[in-house]
């Protein structure tokens, strides 16, 4: 039985599970599933078990640093490790190797975790799955000829197969929820600010946010919480009191906006999707929540600003290199990156009119409300050779509208589809709102029974 | 959704190529060319409604004959 994150951190602080076995379990499940999953791209098995050690010797002296303390996790590469490559899962940083940690690294590092290695991810965290790069995309543990959504491909499906407990995403245009949605796991995009981007590959810098990714809102909670935390060398971190984590918050009385334009009709979900929704909905209702319908500006509009922010942001970070060395991105990238450069300065401040326009409109239909819900995703995981390079410009999506907004986002599984395959649900709150958010995540997964189930391969 | 424009004929989309600056295999910038029309129906949906001049933020000043 692979534990949770919180189920681990209750028995070390007892004594009655090793984190030095621990580490070595998940590093089992790397050997076992890893050439099948392609989860990690560089695996640190002795960093992870010196940590271990080193959290055992706490836990023998009685010195624990916290819940995190001897947790096996991994990180998304795009986050810079001292010492261990840092890729971007892309030749052209092929050797990269910081000097330094990532803010989000150090802050993990100093709670105590076993670091097992890097984890795969989209290219540059935007261009995937890609056949045609250095190290190949993660399959999704539930079918490995499906796909993980991405661009947090490595974290959703090392989770999702036990060979970490959690690990780092980071969120652009969904890119945290995605993957948690098609791989069966809990994924949150905190609030813009809530976490610093110091020393994390950037991709789009008004939308960019680094989260955590775990099999659970709860492990997701205890993950936020060491992560969290104004950084002054990062020109977004909020210096702003953290917002409280605890899940058991009284959740009674809470207002729940349900968006049902988004997914009934804008862009209208699977069956199975939507029963998950009803039945999250459901959940809330009968722990004293009121459900409201809010109308907000059509998700098209929120579409097209995100794109158009997120590729020409995209575009200004990537120009120098796509003018250089072009052939050193895979096709995918070069694909998107070249709508990005298709724009004009007149197109990106258009986006910005819009985005403004949507966040007034959003802020006055949701008065009164303090959590949202709509899909995450559309289905269950599509195979991973029917996903094209254009596809997330053709279809609008659900997610990145809560990246134009800055505002907490939370992916959790609510069922399976026809397929077998994990569905999920999105919850949503107003910014500073994410322990609402994660309780109220906490309160479906605890209810819905879908945490019991873990892929097959696990009981091959 | 919204009607797809047609997309740009490949003369025009290469003197876009050319003007941005894009060196790609010609089957990669085929295939972005075809695409293309996807990102204009975005362009088009930012401009809907169009703003009034006066809705502009960068809208700050006054005619001199507004003053009079």
């Amino acid at each position: 039985m692979i534990p949770t994150i919180a189920e681990a951190a209750r028995e070390i602080a007892a004594k009655r599970l090793s984190p030095v076995e621990l580490a070595q379990a998940c590093l089992a499940r790397v050997e076992a599933h890893q050439p099948a999953l392609h989860a990690f791209i560089h695996l640190t098995a002795e960093r992870a078990l010196d940590d271990a050690r080193a959290a055992e010797a706490r836990q023998m002296a009685g010195t624990l640093r916290g819940p995190l303390d001897g947790i096996p996790i991994g990180h998304k590469d795009i986050y810079e490790t001292a010492g261990i490559p840092t890729t971007g899962h892309s030749a052209q940083m092929q050797d990269h190797v910081p000097e330094h940690d990532a803010f989000t690294v150090a802050r993990w590092r100093e709670a105590g975790v076993a670091l097992l290695g890097k984890l795969a991810t989209h290219e540059f965290a935007f261009g995937g799955p890609s056949f045609d790069l250095p190290w190949p995309p993660a399959r999704n543990p539930w079918d490995t000829e499906r796909f993980t959504a991405g661009s947090s491909s490595g974290t959703g499906a090392a989770v999702a197969s036990g060979m970490v407990l959690g690990g780092t995403g980071s969120d652009t245009g969904g890119s945290i929820r995605g993957p948690a949605a098609l791989c069966g796991i809990a994924g949150i995009k905190p609030s813009y600010g809530l976490c610093s981007r110091t020393g994390v590959l950037p991709l789009a810098h008004t939308l960019d946010t680094t989260g955590p990714m775990a099999w659970t809102s709860e492990d997701c909670a205890l993950l936020l919480e060491a992560m969290a935390g104004h950084d002054p060398a990062d020109p977004s971190s909020a210096s702003h009191p953290l917002p409280s984590f605890d899940l058991g918050q009284d959740l009674r009385a809470r207002r729940v906006g349900v968006i049902r334009h988004f997914h009934e009709s804008d862009h209208r979900v699977s069956d199975a999707t939507l029963r998950g929704i009803e039945e999250s909905l459901a959940i809330f209702r009968a722990r004293g929540m009121e459900v409201v319908e809010v109308t907000l500006p059509p998700l098209q509009d929120f579409h097209a600003a995100g794109w158009v922010t997120l590729a020409a942001e995209a575009w200004a970070v990537h120009e120098p290199r796509m003018r250089e060395k072009p052939m050193k991105y895979g096709e995918a990238l070069r694909a998107r990156l070249g709508m990005g450069a298709l724009l004009t300065a007149g197109d990106y401040l258009q986006a910005q009119r819009k985005r403004r326009e949507i966040i007034a409109r959003t802020l006055a239909a949701t008065e009164g409300v303090d959590l949202l819900v709509t899909a995450a995703v559309v289905g269950e995981a599509p195979r991973i050779t029917d996903v094209g390079k254009f596809a997330s410009i053709e279809k609008p999506g659900f997610t990145i509208p809560f990246n134009i907004l800055g505002w907490p986002a939370l992916s959790v599984c609510s069922g399976f589809g026809a397929g077998g395959l994990p569905v999920a649900v999105q919850i949503v709150g107003k910014p500073w709102q994410d322990g609402l958010v994660l309780a109220a995540g906490h309160a479906v997964e605890s209810e819905n029974g879908h945490r019991a189930k873990r892929p097959a391969l696990l009981r091959d | 959704m919204a009607e797809l424009h047609p997309p740009l004929s490949p003369e025009e989309f290469a003197l876009v190529m050319r003007q941005v600056g894009l060196d790609l295999p010609p089957a990669e910038a085929e295939a972005l060319r075809l695409a293309h029309p996807h990102l204009r129906v975005l362009l088009d949906r930012l401009r809907a409604p169009s703003n009034p001049m006066a809705a502009e933020p960068a809208y700050t000043f006054a005619l001199p004959v507004a003053r009079a």
